[in-house]
């Protein structure tokens, strides 16, 4: 629920926002997602066009642009997914449907290697445990799989280094009993590092609270890793932990603040060494430094996704908003207005709106 | 006077102390509604085991004809109770086991054959795997009766063991009402867990497109659907007599109307099942079935204050 005084929040740290989409002109390269459209049907694409998009056979999470391959990009299926999806981004037409084998579900996120080559989050519909598929980006079939080290994968991230992070959140789900939690007693959430080329996995870290679920990840230019995280126990509980140097630990925050964030990222970003995550039910974006220092927070109703910018960063809500938060300055330099229930994830596709590499 | 006002304070704290809370209403449910209709699918299942023993002790294609009722009787109590997967069939994975889809005819050839199988023995059971042996189309035509007492004999056994360890653990699902430390997750579980059923059954009814069902080789397809949506009426509000359930949960949180509209649309969903023509019933179930998720997830929801957001509540 908005309360009186969030809602005040809201609108006076806005007045200078233009409320129409005029700003749309200002965005040099394309920002993908998926959403929910006025009937209830889901879409993905470019987020300009969404009044104009083929519908999805279901909800979608991820949309990232495909590398090398102009105005395409995949589109996943929200958990537990049962299709891949590749798509024009200029059009927002399908262009390909691949559903996945009964044998497995989809878990909303994946990433292309440096090999091109798409890595996508699934888990076993027999067993739950986490999975990841490596396919073609064209074709969309599985060439191999290789086992994530825990249960419930979500986002996974390449490192500078080459290693592939997977955030395995710990939620035992099953296709049967849909998004259901069926192990919040005895969950287990960990950070996977994976060699990509084996599959082996190179390291494993759990956070000292193991009712926290890591569930989205962000490296920024000094190699610290974000990890956002949604709590199973409460919400006066960290939302943002990191990985530094072999070292986890909770981002530092005022006493009152995690309380404030209600226990609830739904994505994070980095601009530079600046983490951003989106705080759907504490209504607001929050920042940290790369060192773990906080940065403080700019209210937003419901936000969902999030995006780094050339100038900070892109945020989506629940209300159908897209909004610039613009980093150095701490405010927010654009809106636009979308008759669409925006995903929780952005992403700015690294090409011009005509697809030429940005 | 006095004597008046005396009564009327007796009149409200007997109303008081007969309105019970969510804990026993959810012991009465699982004890009064969940148990005995899951130890009547027990029945049914050991029933068509018995039934299979004996037929395939000397069997011919026409003598396995004779299991067809039995599988039906099976099948449809399992239909009545499968859109609430929650306690010991949640905890067991019953669902999946019970009715196995679709059928992996390949594995149950490879069975036949002898092959070693690397796979979940679920594959070689259930509902569907049963319904595919006794009313062969394509490949399954190709087994003699020998080869489908095969499959048969452990398929049933494997259905009898199961709904007879589900039977057990209902009956005693409802003492533990007391020792569940968050009650109020229960309810959320199921409300849950009813919406990712008929999500579920929403994109079945899609799939057939706008002709018509999809097809089964039973033909059992209209049965299935009516036992399915009575089943729901009965999970929801409890034998006529005597509410319970989440219609009783949201009586005794002042809001009848809530209930009374969700009654009202799973009523519909019978009418249409039982007088549709067969053609149209995708079509007609459509708009009552997506009304009743919305009352589920938006107004039920509400009402109970269980948080089900678009995208704060689940883990994206």
């Amino acid at each position: 629920m908005f309360s009186r005084r969030l809602f005040l929040a809201v609108i006076a740290s806005t007045p200078w926002l233009s409320r129409t989409a005029h700003a749309l002109g200002h965005r040099l390269r394309p920002l993908l997602s998926s959403w929910q459209n006025p009937d209830g049907s889901y879409s993905a694409g470019e987020v300009s066009h969404a009044n104009n998009a083929q519908s999805l056979p279901g909800r979608a999470h991820a949309v990232l642009a495909i590398p090398h391959h102009e105005q395409e990009a995949i589109v996943v299926a929200r958990r537990p997914g049962e299709y891949l999806a590749r798509i024009n981004w200029q059009t927002n037409q399908i262009r390909k449907l691949a559903p996945v084998s009964l044998e497995w579900r989809l878990m909303g996120h994946a990433v292309f290697g440096p090999d091109n080559l798409l890595y996508a989050t699934e888990i076993s519909a027999a067993t739950g445990e986490g999975w990841i598929s490596v396919r073609d980006p064209v074709s969309l079939d599985v060439l191999r799989r290789f086992n994530t080290g825990g249960i419930g994968p979500h986002e996974l991230l390449f490192l500078q280094d080459g290693h592939l992070a997977v955030a395995n959140g710990g939620i035992l789900t099953l296709p049967e009993t849909g998004r259901l939690k069926r192990n919040l007693d005895s969950m287990q959430p960990n950070l996977a590092i994976l060699d990509r080329k084996t599959g082996t996995i190179v390291a494993r870290h759990q956070l000292p609270d193991a009712f926290l679920s890591i569930r989205h990840l962000a490296e920024a230019e000094d190699g610290t890793l974000a990890m956002a995280l949604q709590s199973e126990r409460g919400d006066d509980q960290p939302i943002l932990a990191m990985y530094r140097q072999g070292i986890l630990s909770y981002a530092e925050t005022p006493d009152e603040t995690w309380s404030a964030l209600r226990g609830y990222a739904a994505s994070v970003s980095v601009y530079g060494n600046l983490f951003a995550i989106t705080c759907t039910k504490g209504h607001c974006v929050a920042l940290w430094q790369s060192t773990g220092h906080y940065a403080g927070r700019l209210p937003m109703m419901a936000p969902a996704g999030i995006t780094a910018s050339e100038s900070g960063f892109w945020v989506s809500n629940e209300s159908g908003e897209i909004r610039q938060l613009h980093a150095e300055e701490r405010r927010w330099a654009s809106i636009e207005h979308y008759p669409v229930r925006w995903d929780n994830h952005l992403t700015l596709c690294n090409q011009s709106p005509t697809g030429q590499a940005a | 006077m006095r004597w008046f006002v005396m009564a009327c304070l007796w009149c409200n704290l007997t109303a008081h102390a007969e309105t019970p809370g969510p804990e026993q209403i959810l012991q009465e449910w699982d004890a009064d509604v969940l148990a005995p209709a899951y130890q009547q699918l027990a029945n049914e299942a050991a029933a068509l085991t018995q039934q299979t023993q004996n037929v395939c002790r000397a069997p011919s294609k026409q003598k396995l004809n004779r299991l067809k009722a039995p599988w039906l009787k099976t099948t449809l109590r399992w239909r009545r109770l499968e859109l609430l997967p929650a306690g010991p069939t949640l905890q067991s994975r019953a669902s999946r086991s019970m009715d196995f889809r679709p059928v992996r005819e390949n594995l149950l050839l490879a069975a036949l054959a002898g092959e070693e199988a690397n796979h979940d023995s679920a594959a070689l059971g259930g509902l569907s795997t049963l319904e595919w042996i006794l009313y062969p189309t394509g490949t399954a035509q190709a087994l003699d009766a020998r080869q489908r007492c095969d499959l048969l004999l452990p398929a049933t056994k494997q259905l009898r063991l199961l709904t007879a360890q589900l039977a057990t653990a209902w009956a005693l699902e409802s003492q533990k009402v007391q020792a569940m430390g968050q009650l109020s997750s229960e309810w959320a579980d199921r409300l849950n867990l009813l919406l990712a059923s008929l999500t579920q059954l929403e994109k079945q009814l899609k799939k057939s497109g706008p002709s018509g069902l999809p097809g089964t080789p039973s033909h059992s397809v209209r049965q299935q659907l009516l036992a399915q949506f009575e089943g729901l009426l009965l999970i929801w509000q409890g034998p006529t007599a005597r509410k319970t359930g989440f219609s009783r949960l949201l009586d005794i949180k002042d809001h009848p109307v809530v209930d009374r509209q969700i009654r009202e649309l799973i009523e519909t969903l019978i009418t249409q099942a039982r007088v549709t023509p067969e053609h149209q019933l995708a079509n007609a179930l459509s708009k009552p079935l997506a009304e009743l998720q919305g009352r589920l997830e938006k107004d039920t929801a509400e009402a109970l204050q269980i948080g089900i957001g678009f995208n704060d509540a689940d883990g994206d």
